[in-house]
């Protein structure tokens, strides 16, 4: 049965993107796996692909645009990936909504900053009411651009926990050049040249796989 | 791509997925699926002209701006 991850957060800039590409990325490999890019006409993850197929590097991953809720319901019912991974626009609109009805996992990347904190506080509510109806939906928080070495960031990963009740994966993804520098070039960050990134986005990968197999 | 045309049974439910996502259709101030937000600084006599026509037809400023693009610019 294919497995649907929804990647939702209200705030731009946040990693949606750069999780989407690099999951759908990594999950190819062992499956067939769909990316469909619901962030149109922005499209960084429709990018990305382009530039991925350009160089012949779309084994096993395909793409799909949609720009309303009925389109992502239709595509999502016509495909038949193990996998689909979607990249939602930065709004609860309705497309976003319709994510949160159709995903088995919901991953909310998050930075550690105030304005990306209070922006997930809303999109958790409605979280919580698509799983008043969905009681099989689960959600996790990523830390996205986490700088576990500093001091504030355990901090608000801990306050995020407590206040928010919010769960986290328990791999996060750093602040690197590398995943900015690998999306340009239509490349998963394991396929580029940072080995640190490489190691922590794969951990990320199977962290999710996990959890989307229970 | 390789896709099926059949509706896949279980735990997706389109119409329930519908139904939940048009609970959020847009309200005032928020962005309508497939619009984007046009932001751009006109002259204010312009702008006065283009409310005025658009009460008159009784229509939203937007979709005066979109009927005055369709008839004055080639589609792409």
């Amino acid at each position: 049965m294919t497995k649907v991850i929804g990647i939702v957060q209200l705030k731009g800039g946040a990693g949606r993107s750069t999780l989407a590409t690099n999951l759908g990325a990594l999950l190819a490999r062992e499956a067939p796996t769909a990316i469909v890019d619901c962030d149109m006409p922005q499209g960084t993850t429709a990018s990305w692909y382009s530039l991925r197929e350009a160089e012949g590097r779309t084994e096993g991953l395909a793409l799909a645009t949609v720009e309303t809720a009925r389109e992502l319901i239709a595509t999502i019912e016509s495909l038949d990936h193990d996998y689909v991974v979607i990249d939602a626009p930065p709004r609860i609109a309705e497309v976003t909504r319709a994510i949160l009805m159709l995903s088995d996992l919901l991953l909310i990347p998050l930075g550690a900053s105030a304005a990306e904190i209070w922006a997930t506080t809303d999109l958790l509510d409605t979280i919580e009411e698509a799983q008043g109806q969905r009681q099989e939906l689960k959600s996790r928080i990523v830390w996205n651009k986490f700088r576990a070495y500093t001091k504030s960031a355990p901090e608000l990963r801990d306050a995020v926990k407590k206040e928010l009740k919010a769960p986290s994966l328990k791999n996060t993804i750093g602040y690197r050049v590398a995943y900015s520098e690998a999306l340009a070039r239509g490349l998963a960050v394991d396929e580029w040249t940072d080995k640190v990134a490489k190691d922590e986005i794969r951990a990320v990968v199977a962290e999710v796989q996990r959890l989307v197999s229970r | 791509m390789a896709v099926v045309s059949v509706n896949k049974p279980g735990k997706r439910d389109g119409g329930k997925a519908l139904l939940f996502a048009e609970k959020g259709k847009s309200k005032s101030g928020q962005i309508p699926d497939g619009d984007v937000r046009l932001t751009a600084n006109i002259k204010a006599g312009l702008h006065t002209r283009l409310k005025i026509e658009a009460a008159k037809r009784r229509m939203p400023l937007g979709d005066l701006v979109e009927e005055l693009i369709e008839q004055n610019i080639p589609k792409i």
